[in-house]
């Protein structure tokens, strides 16, 4: 802006340019995010097509334009949807609890504690994120089935409570290294004990951190599938990802009108959620070193 | 940061930050475990769990037969488990290998013989009193049977077939074949008329080698079979280099859509079929699909046998035990298990509430009584099942263990040959090999 008092005819043009470009670019990342967005788009329209229809005229405009599968959804399964929404919300909410209890301690203490073995438990941490679920499975529900905590939320929200989640250990563990050393020691001057220090100190300061813990752990948990199904049996514990399956089945008719529809209203938390905390998300990531 | 050393003081407030954060834990668990459901067995009322795979509409069947059951019989009490096939037999299979599998399962063919065998399952002929199976179909009767034990009963019958839209046949000129006569030549040429006459926008037929139960009955027709007795296979490679062959044949004369375009239509299941499409005028489906397939078509879609029944040295078709009701080993009340498997299998009450949907039903006397009461679709099918009753030879062995990967070889075989990475010969001789190395290679 301020070269257009200087030269007004050649900035003129080297704008005109510069707008052609941005133009460009504008239209190419605008198709590319339509492109990805495709995939959503249909399924939105679909939610609003009969079932018959949905695979004979897959195209983005329904010819026949009707809100039914929505209201019909609702009520299709065995208990009305907001009963799987509520289950979810329950093992959501443990889970998001128990993440950033459990790991923001368990990375206090591999960032800040020295102990005997240190290097090796975190080696054996990291190992456990690339551990396959389906490797740990049967002896996870065989130990849980010992407890009897099978067909219970306990499953999927007391083991986060002990710090199984790796990588979001690791997560905090990156942010808290990058905290000054300084702050703590000013702390054990003024009398702090690490309890302390933790709460007062690394704690506040580890908001981004804490808060992208509880966005991933909000997002991966609502459309965690495979562990929902081993662990909850019965349909009245069923979370949102189990009782959408229980529309499919491919050796048989899927009503996928409804299915949609109640997809389209899965989304909408992992939505709301993801917009809410988007800015902390961006800052989480930006300043743990995971870029 | 106004804490003081050692003046006692942070110590009271450091308990007041973890106070509440444990009561949160312990009162989330406490919430937690209050929701969980009770399986202990009080005032004599047995709880039996029961597990099934299906669609919405197959769930609210069986709760409202639960319904019934429990009305009928206060000292039982059904907690239904349900999901679709694949989440099914994940599930299936970690809740066996630690010991609380559900009470009542649904068995399929292919697995059978995996539980069995492994003594997760209980014979249920030692329930003689409970559990009446005079009644059942005899051409599914011993379907379930391993080595003398009955590990599973047969709920319904089904068979292979060719679905036809006749009025697909109608716009392209081309006249319904007479289905207890016509020949795999016969089949090959009138899919390359449709498929001229549809000028691209409809072909003749869906590829057919990527369900092994059509080459079931192509290997029957020559006298042999998928897996023989002992669970080894039971056909030569000549037959099943024939068998792909008929497929190249199709991809060359343009019967059926090209590879690429039958991978799509495969993965899609009944709904995207050519037939519900509107762009095909034939497909292999199970009779127990007809309903649905008639109903997303929109058309009224006919049944037909498959070709070559007249004219290999005998007829190949024949009745699936559509599913099989099994009872764990691990179940502490197998007894009551198996009477309501009883239920299931031998009254009017719950037949009238599953209809054809667990297969027509296996009790022949049940079968009659629910006849008319059936949705049109399924009630052609029932009439084309008992047309061809009178045809079939005899029932097929069950399937060796690992049988259920036989599924992804097929199709994976059959994209190698679709592609032209595979003669028909080669393809059959790696099914072959792979099929063996899937089942233990007896």
């Amino acid at each position: 802006m301020a070269t257009e008092t200087t030269a007004p005819a050649t900035s003129s043009r080297r704008l005109g340019a510069k707008r052609t470009r941005r133009l460009l670019i504008h239209i190419g990342l605008i198709g590319f995010g339509l492109l990805m967005l495709y995939p959503l788009l249909w399924m939105l329209s679909s939610s609003f097509k009969p079932t018959a229809e949905i695979f004979r005229a897959p195209g983005l405009i329904p010819d026949t334009f009707t809100p039914g599968n929505y209201t019909e959804g609702w009520t299709a399964l065995q208990f009305p949807f907001h009963h799987y929404m509520l289950n979810s919300a329950i093992v959501v909410a443990g889970s998001i609890i128990g993440n950033l209890v459990g790991c923001s301690m368990a990375a206090y203490a591999f960032a800040r504690l020295e102990f005997r073995g240190k290097r090796l438990f975190f080696a054996v941490m990291l190992a456990t994120i690339m551990l396959p679920i389906h490797v740990v499975i049967v002896p996870q529900y065989i130990l849980f089935a010992e407890l009897g905590w099978i067909n219970t939320f306990l499953p999927l929200i007391v083991p986060k409570l002990l710090a199984t989640d790796g990588f979001f250990i690791f997560l905090m563990v990156q942010f808290i290294r990058g905290l000054p050393k300084d702050l703590d020691e000013a702390a054990r001057i003024d009398g702090c004990g690490h309890v302390r220090i933790f709460f007062q100190i690394i704690m506040p300061l580890s908001l981004p951190a804490l808060a992208t813990t509880a966005i991933f752990t909000f997002i991966w948990t609502w459309n965690d599938f495979f562990s929902q199904l081993i662990f909850l049996t019965s349909p009245d514990m069923y979370t949102v990802p189990v009782a959408l399956r229980t529309f499919v089945d491919s050796s048989s008719q899927t009503s996928w009108g409804p299915l949609f529809a109640m997809s389209v209203v899965a989304l909408g938390p992992v939505f709301g959620f993801f917009l809410a905390g988007q800015r902390y998300l961006v800052k989480g990531i930006a300043t743990t070193g995971i870029k | 940061m106004h804490a003081h050393p050692g003046d006692g003081h942070p110590r009271a407030r450091r308990r007041s930050t973890l106070l509440p954060l444990a009561a949160t834990a312990t009162a989330l668990v406490m919430a937690v475990t209050a929701c969980g459901g009770d399986s202990g067995a009080e005032d004599g009322v047995v709880e039996l769990r029961f597990s099934w795979w299906g669609a919405d509409d197959r769930h609210s069947r069986m709760q409202q037969v639960i319904d019934v059951f429990e009305a009928e019989n206060p000292d039982i009490q059904i907690v239904g488990d349900y999901t679709d096939w694949g989440s099914y037999w994940d599930r299936l299979a970690t809740s066996t290998a630690a010991n609380d599998a559900p009470d009542i399962l649904m068995q399929e063919e292919r697995y059978l013989r995996e539980y069995g065998d492994r003594g997760a399952l209980v014979d249920l002929s030692e329930f003689g009193d409970t559990l009446d199976l005079s009644k059942i179909d005899p051409l599914v009767a011993e379907s379930g049977d391993l080595d003398g034990q009955t590990f599973g009963v047969a709920s319904g019958v089904n068979a292979y077939a060719i679905l036809a839209d006749p009025q697909a046949f109608e716009d392209a000129g081309v006249e319904m074949p007479d289905d207890e006569t016509w020949t795999w030549d016969d089949y090959v040429e009138i899919s390359e008329q449709i498929s001229e006459a549809g000028g691209g926008e409809v072909v003749g037929t869906q590829s057919m080698s990527y369900n092994e139960s059509g080459f079931q009955i192509f290997a029957r027709q020559h006298g042999e079979n998928l897996y023989a007795e002992d669970g080894s296979l039971g056909f030569s490679q000549e037959t099943m280099a024939e068998w792909f062959g008929i497929t190249e044949q199709l991809l060359e004369n343009g019967g059926q859509p090209g590879a690429a375009e039958s991978v799509e239509i495969e993965g899609g299941g009944p709904d995207q079929s050519v037939l519900s499409t509107n762009q095909g005028a034939m497909a292999h489906f199970w009779t127990n699909q007809l309903g649905g397939i008639s109903e997303s078509s929109g058309r009224e879609i006919e049944l037909l046998r498959y070709p070559g029944e007249s004219e290999g040295e005998r007829t190949g078709m024949y009745f699936k035990p559509a599913m099989f009701y099994s009872v764990a080993a691990s179940s502490e009340h197998p007894e009551e298990a198996a009477r309501f498997v009883d239920f299931m299998l031998n009254t009017n009450a719950a037949a009238e509430l599953t209809l054809a949907d667990l297969g027509l039903p296996a009790n022949v006397d049940v079968r009659a009584h629910i006849l008319n009461s059936l949705p049109e679709a399924d009630a052609r099918s029932a009439v084309f099942l008992s047309d061809i009753e009178g045809t079939i030879v005899d029932g097929n062995p069950p399937p060796p263990i690992g049988a259920g990967q036989v599924v992804e070889i097929t199709k994976r075989v059959t994209d190698d040959m679709a592609f032209g990475n595979l003669t028909p010969e080669e393809a059959a001789e790696q099914f072959m090999s792979e099929v063996e190395a899937a089942t233990g290679g007896s």
